[in-house]
């Protein structure tokens, strides 16, 4: 048995299959959403900074009394894929037709009419950000 | 990609789901040897395939797993390896003296009571056996650790001690009622001949038959014989022991040498003479070892040329200790307790800070032997003894086989190939289901982990939808 035929077993041995995610209900994502206070770059770099002890990272300024710069990086990574998302992010949403509508209009004698109408269900869609 | 990203790739993610179950990384895949290949010079080609899978379980699993792979493969797995050998050697031998048909037993070598008057074949004792085993006594404290069933002479039920018996006496003596031989000690040639049994036209028997049924009577691999000459291959305990000439040495170093090269080629590579050849390096090293061997040891180049050995009495306490158990249990046990006092006493020599790196060394040294060591048995009497007798059939009819080892294995080297092939390839499958047992532990963790960690973020997600604060989102998430 050859080293390519290992490493391809070895390999092949490593791949889960990953199910897609089952949708959040609607409504919710419609009336949780409004509650949503937004991104916030201090929040996400205070957090990490809290937690670099967790790892063994030090925390705080340096034995020697001099700067923390991984603190201080972990402020600008932050906060640059924060601005990138917020200024730079697209998401791309897609709703399949078939949204249910409910229309009024005035009958004519048979001849076609103009009607208002308003959707009366959610549009599911799918979203991909960019 | 190239094979050594696609190892890298593999380590990667070992490192990465090690990290992700257990905490936080310890794995540097640029530091695997079957990456960097860190064998030093003396291992030019390397066995890639078994290097790797080696390193595999390595890391996953640590060298605890990796101890007890070389443990199954030398009491449980062992059955299992002597069936494929066989089955190769039986096939092999099919297609060198058949192409296909089914030839007879040649009138030259029938027994003498079934067709007179024919000459049987003439083998010089020393082309079977280039290693010299015939000059030891089974019934010595070396002979214990080269012979099975030492002390039954020619009522053996290993070919190679009733060998020794019947090259003491000078009737002739039949095995199992398959071959008869006669010994002349005044040439030191034997003359080999089929039993009355398989001369008998009427009992049916072909040379295939023969061949096959002369395989099926022999034992070929013990664990305590085959760890013995991985010892002996490593530190020459025993060839000290007994005082092996520095010729007989070096032929022994230029038999492992060749067997190493083919163990190293891949499948179905074409053997050339460069196999067989070696520069002045090579030589070199070759001369060291024989030096060394002489001397009963090894240098350990890692420590500083240390010298490190394992004693003649380690060895026969070892090999004792396997031949006295009597459950395969019991076997696996003293096999780990003689690798490691064999461990402790060849790090003797080294600083205390280095003794656990050279402990586990040996074991990985013991793997890369294994294969060698399995080939030197087949190597032994009992299986170039009918090698000898199908190429003296094929070759010289009823004259002399005088046959030097390596020329032989050179004018065989498709079968010889064929048959290391069989060996190196049930020992990487075994170490390979071995290391895809450790895989799926690690990905069956890493399953549950992910499966975990999507339910808890879709609950975070819905709870976060209802206004639940961030700080008791946190909390249920697990987040600091």
């Amino acid at each position: 048995m050859d080293i390519s035929k290992v490493l391809d077993i070895i390999t092949t041995a490593f791949k889960i299959p990953d199910a897609p995610l089952s949708p959040l209900p609607p409504p919710l994502i419609y009336s949780g959403g409004q509650l949503r206070p937004g991104l916030s770059t201090r929040n996400i770099a205070a957090r990490i900074i809290s937690r670099q002890s967790e790892a063994g990272a030090p925390v705080g300024a340096l034995p020697d009394g001099s700067k923390n710069i991984a603190e201080a990086m972990e402020v600008i990574r932050i906060e640059e894929i924060i601005n990138a998302l917020l200024t730079e992010g697209k998401v791309e949403v897609v709703i399949p037709p078939g949204v249910q509508i409910s229309a009024v209009g005035i009958g004519n004698l048979g001849a076609p009419v103009i009607s208002q109408g308003a959707t009366t269900n959610f549009g599911i869609g799918q979203g991909i950000i960019r | 990609m190239s094979k050594n990203n696609q190892k890298r790739a593999v380590f990667g993610k070992i490192g990465a789901i090690k990290t992700l179950n257990d905490g936080y990384p310890i794995i540097n895949p640029d530091t695997s040897d079957s990456i960097n290949n860190k064998f030093g010079e003396a291992r030019k080609k390397k066995q890639e395939a078994l290097d790797f899978v080696t390193d595999v379980i390595k890391k996953i699993a640590g060298y605890k797993a990796i101890t007890d792979g070389v443990v199954n493969l030398l009491t449980t797995e062992l059955d299992n390896i002597e069936v494929i050998v066989k089955q190769a050697l039986k096939t092999d031998l099919k297609k060198y003296i058949s192409c296909g048909t089914n030839p007879s037993i040649p009138d030259f070598m029938k027994h003498q009571t079934i067709l007179p008057g024919q000459p049987g074949i003439d083998m010089k004792l020393k082309s079977i056996d280039f290693t010299g085993m015939m000059f030891i006594d089974p019934n010595s404290d070396t002979g214990n650790m080269i012979y099975n069933d030492s002390s039954a002479g020619l009522n053996s039920s290993d070919f190679n001690t009733f060998l020794f018996s019947a090259v003491q006496d000078t009737n002739q003596q039949d095995w199992k009622d398959i071959l008869s031989l006669d010994f002349d000690p005044n040439t030191a040639t034997i003359n080999l001949r089929a039993s009355a049994k398989y001369s008998n036209p009427a009992n049916g028997k072909s040379l295939i038959d023969l061949n096959n049924d002369y395989l099926d009577s022999v034992k070929l691999f013990n664990t305590d014989k085959i760890l013995s000459n991985i010892i002996d291959s490593i530190f020459g305990t025993i060839s000290a022991s007994v005082l092996k000439s520095v010729s007989g040495l070096e032929k022994e170093e230029e038999v492992n040498n060749i067997i190493t090269n083919l163990i190293n080629s891949e499948d179905g590579v074409i053997i050339d003479n460069s196999f067989f050849e070696f520069d002045t390096n090579d030589k070199i090293r070759q001369r060291q070892s024989v030096t060394d061997r002489k001397n009963g040891i090894t240098k350990l180049a890692t420590c500083g040329n240390v010298e490190s050995t394992v004693s003649l009495e380690t060895l026969t306490t070892v090999v004792n200790d396997i031949l006295n158990s009597t459950t395969t249990s019991e076997k696996r046990d003293s096999v780990i307790k003689g690798i490691g006092t064999m461990g402790t006493e060849l790090s003797t020599n080294v600083d205390d800070v280095d003794k656990p790196s050279v402990k586990l060394g040996f074991i990985d040294t013991i793997i890369e032997k294994l294969t060698l060591s399995i080939t030197n048995i087949v190597l032994t009497p009992k299986v170039v003894l009918l090698l000898a007798m199908n190429y003296a059939i094929i070759n010289n009819g009823t004259q002399s086989s005088d046959l030097d080892i390596i020329q032989f294995i050179k004018d065989n080297k498709v079968l010889f190939k064929s048959i290391i092939d069989s060996i190196k390839n049930k020992i990487i499958d075994y170490l390979l289901s071995l290391a895809l047992k450790e895989i799926s532990k690690l990905i069956s963790e890493q399953i549950i982990a992910k499966q975990t960690e999507k339910a808890l973020a879709a609950k975070t997600q819905l709870l976060s939808l209802v206004g639940i604060p961030q700080d008791i989102l946190r909390l249920i998430s697990k987040l600091g």
